[in-house]
């Protein structure tokens, strides 16, 4: 245990040494806080009033800031729109540190506000045009992420299928990560998994396995165990994968074959918004030390343990995560399954 | 003053606006699944659409309906509300707007809609304490205006562009200029407001003003008598759907029921009902006047969709029921043409193409109406319709009065047309009847002849048709048993296919085809 402790605490110091770059959809999440006034004029529908506006970053952003706020020199490639929105995430990514590299479109931000009245949560308005990109813009995009691979030591896809990573986009970024010898780690939406050969590890919840599993083999029995699910797609998808599975912690299945598990610390949590984030960023900034999967899921699993303890959407620090290690004695071990 | 003549008198009366102007933003989408994290829709936004609400919406509703409208006090602080600015401008209307760099921005109210459900009104309210401070005052906006000005209208939201202090301005301006004061009231200001010419209330606002006055749980006479009693002005409630109640300084109340429509979109209408008393008042109608095409005017706005503005012709409208409602006849018999009878329509073009291009001749007749509707037809094709050509080889049987006089006489009314199409008529030849009953029977025997000499026959008639069916080989029947109604329709359908028959025969085959192509 003290071992795993030191070395911990030992990665954690090293965070600052690399440097990733995150590719993936750029969201920003508005939250509005309002109070009940009235029924409306014209309609019996209730009339909010706004009290409190507030923004964060979301998707490929919020795992960007993730990465800085664990003290990694991040760099970020995504799209926003031509509006006001765009001015907004430039200057939360600028607040957390994270170098963005922004190609405007056309289309706008893409956007999720969270209309609240009280503590009641009301209604979600999204706002987003997910169609793919012109010729012109990815040939743009396709040179932006060439000329910030150059500058990484590893890369991260955060894709929540919005349009931005196409199956083209993926075959380029393997091609470049291959030639500049980088490891690719991805949270994907399940049907976009297909447009990639060779990631190093994805990080599905349970939700997204199953339904991956079935998108890659439909005729399987897809209500098979979580181990076995964990391995088969990493038989299939010949990648690591990081299996998330809320209350029951996580599963880490290797190429090589190995299945552990890895016990959720945090028993009473309050809000898991954002939580996968945290797990893929820590993930990424561990194995960019060069460390083994199994020591970068440790701490990830760590790390989740604060962020679901926060309520919002929440980016653990550094000194944050070297506290929780250190205080660490009770944390769970790897249990190896096979 | 006769309504029409209150409509006719608005145009170019001139008035202030003044108090809350808002940005009414409609934001519509389809709702297709859960949000992950809690049990709530998720609104995918399809698209988003924005109106100037407010003071703003009753200056441009002035300004559609052909007054004069001044808004004093806008923000210009975001894309939207310097676009409504335009907007507002493009109609005419002066506005006293705050330079985009003062640090003020309009309220903002979104309505959510799914489909075509409403499911959330959401109120945006930034701070605009100090406005004032970035405003020339209102007297030196209005210190050179060219329009006399009668009225000013303060539209009180409660979003904090009203005060004490531009409430006293107000008045000042209506002393020294002899205005009409029209207070859209917010019965949170009541201890603000000093005398007005009229303030107006919605149902729930009255009763609110009866309960700050002390009188809680009455009924809306009471709360509108009260209220009036202490305000010592006329005052004017909308009721919704039922309408509105007036209640004069001095005298009993006077309830104005509302026409009864079917409800669209309540959206909008409290700011024409502002608008056309404002403008009403001006043109020099009464209190009650003003009122009933106010009242009108709200009925005419809820039954569209959206926000509307009432234009002065659909107020006219109203007035001269019998004949727009004719004219909405005839339009209604035009549309059924559309969905009936089209094939039928280009058929007639096409054989009639044919029949040039063979060299054969058209012939029409017909009686009364019908016959001018026959020679209209011949004059159109012998002379020209459109294009410069030459004349296309046409006779109308029903033009000389001579002939079919003495035919009559001779031979009987019903030879009147079976003479000439024996006499010219030949194999080929297209020959083309009006009537309405199809039944005549002087147009019935030359269409029978027509036919036995081997021409082809077309006849224009109603829905009934009569014996038509049986001897043309194309008929157009207007879906109508209105004898004018179908009159209408037939010449209507002579000019449609006039036009595309000459568009083709020029494009195509002309009939003299050097000179022609030249």
């Amino acid at each position: 245990m003290e071992l795993i402790v030191n070395r911990s605490i030992e990665l954690i110091q090293q965070f600052s040494h690399a440097k990733i770059l995150v590719i993936g959809d750029v969201m920003l999440d508005c939250y509005l806080r309002c109070r009940a006034i009235d029924i409306a004029d014209e309609a019996p529908v209730p009339l909010l009033e706004i009290v409190e506006q507030s923004n964060t970053l979301g998707g490929a952003a919020n795992v960007a800031r993730n990465l800085a706020c664990l003290g990694v020199p991040t760099q970020l490639v995504g799209v926003v729109g031509n509006d006001i929105y765009s001015t907004e995430v430039t200057s939360l990514l600028e607040d957390s540190g994270v170098k963005f590299c922004s190609l405007p479109t056309s289309r706008p931000t893409t956007r999720k506000t969270r209309v609240l009245a009280g503590e009641h949560y009301y209604l979600r308005l999204d706002e987003e045009q997910s169609l793919g990109l012109s010729p012109t813009e990815n040939n743009s995009l396709e040179l932006l992420i060439k000329n910030q691979m150059q500058q990484v030591n590893l890369v991260v896809i955060s894709d929540y299928d919005k349009g931005l990573v196409s199956s083209a986009l993926a075959q380029f970024i393997e091609r470049v990560a291959h030639q500049l010898n980088l490891r690719v780690l991805a949270d994907l939406k399940p049907r976009n998994a297909l447009h990639w050969k060779a990631l190093d590890l994805i990080t599905p919840n349970l939700t997204e396995a199953r339904l991956l599993h079935s998108l890659i083999q439909p005729r399987n029995d897809i209500h098979r165990e979580d181990a076995t699910l964990a391995r088969s797609l990493s038989e299939i998808l010949r990648c690591d994968v990081v299996l998330k599975m809320d209350r029951q912690g996580m599963l880490i299945a290797t190429t090589s074959g190995q299945i552990s598990q890895l016990e959720a610390i945090c028993h009473s949590p309050q809000d898991t918004t954002g939580a996968g984030d945290t797990v893929l960023s820590t993930l990424a900034a561990t194995l960019a030390q060069g460390a083994s999967l199994e020591e970068a899921a440790w701490l990830a699993n760590v790390a989740a343990s604060i962020s679901v303890s926060q309520k919002g959407t929440y980016a653990v620090s550094a000194k944050e995560l070297v506290e929780a290690v250190t205080r660490s004695t009770e944390l769970s071990q790897p249990i190896k399954l096979t | 003053m006769l309504p029409s003549e209150i409509v006719n008198h608005c145009k170019g009366q001139c008035v202030l606006v003044t108090g809350d102007t808002h940005i009414d933003r409609e934001i519509y989408g389809e709702v297709h699944r859960l949000a992950p994290d809690s049990p709530v829709p998720i609104l995918q936004i399809s698209s988003k659409r924005y109106i100037p609400g407010g003071a703003a919406n009753v200056a441009r509703n002035i300004s559609l309906l052909g007054g004069t409208a001044l808004l004093y006090g806008f923000f210009e602080g975001d894309d939207t509300s310097h676009e409504i600015l335009q907007t507002l401008q493009h109609d005419g209307i002066q506005v006293m707007s705050s330079p985009p760099s003062a640090p003020f921005r309009l309220p903002e109210r979104r309505r959510i809609f799914a489909a075509n459900h409403q499911l959330i009104q959401i109120l945006e309210r930034p701070s605009i304490d100090n406005y004032a401070d970035c405003l020339p005052s209102l007297s030196e906006f209005v210190a050179n205006l060219q329009t006399p000005l009668k009225t000013i209208v303060v539209y009180d939201q409660g979003y904090g562009f009203v005060t004490q202090s531009l409430l006293a301005s107000v008045e000042d301006l209506a002393k020294e200029r002899q205005l009409t004061v029209i207070i859209d009231a917010n019965p949170e200001h009541l201890t603000w407001y000093s005398q007005a010419n009229l303030f107006t209330f919605n149902a729930k606002e009255i009763l609110t003003a009866a309960a700050r006055f002390g009188k809680f749980e009455s009924s809306l006479e009471e709360a509108g008598m009260l209220v009036r009693d202490q305000l010592h002005s006329d005052i004017i409630v909308t009721q919704g759907g039922e309408g509105m109640t007036l209640f004069p300084s001095l005298g009993p109340s006077v309830r104005i029921p509302a026409d009864p429509v079917l409800l669209a979109d309540r959206a909008g209408a409290g700011e024409s009902v502002t608008a056309v008393l404002a403008l009403s008042l001006s043109a020099g109608a009464s209190l009650k006047e003003a009122a009933v095409l106010a009242n009108k005017a709200a009925a005419i706005v809820v039954s569209k969709p959206g926000i509307h503005y009432v234009r002065p012709e659909e107020l006219l409208n109203l007035f001269h029921p019998q004949i727009s409602s004719l004219l909405l006849e005839s339009v209604a018999v035009k549309q059924r043409l559309i969905s009936e009878q089209l094939p039928s329509i280009e058929n007639v073009v096409t054989t009639i193409i044919q029949t040039y291009r063979n060299n054969k001749t058209v012939y029409a007749f017909g009686n009364g109406g019908s016959a001018a509707d026959a020679n209209h037809f011949i004059t159109e094709l012998v002379g020209r319709f459109l294009i410069e050509r030459k004349g296309l080889p046409a006779f109308s049987f029903s033009t000389n009065e001579i002939l079919m006089t003495s035919i009559a006489n001779d031979f009987g009314y019903e030879n009147t047309f079976t003479r000439q199409v024996d006499t010219f008529v030949k194999k080929g030849d297209l020959v083309v009847a009006f009537s309405t009953s199809g039944k005549s029977e002087n147009v019935l025997r030359a269409l029978q002849l027509a036919r036995q000499k081997g021409a082809t026959t077309v006849g224009f008639t109603g829905s009934s048709a009569g014996s038509f069916p049986g001897i043309c080989d194309i008929c157009i029947r207007v879906p109508s048993e209105n004898a004018p109604r179908v009159q209408e329709s037939h010449l209507a359908v002579v000019h449609i296919i006039c036009e595309l028959l000459e568009k083709e025969l020029m494009l195509s085959l002309p009939l003299n085809s050097k000179e022609h192509r030249a």
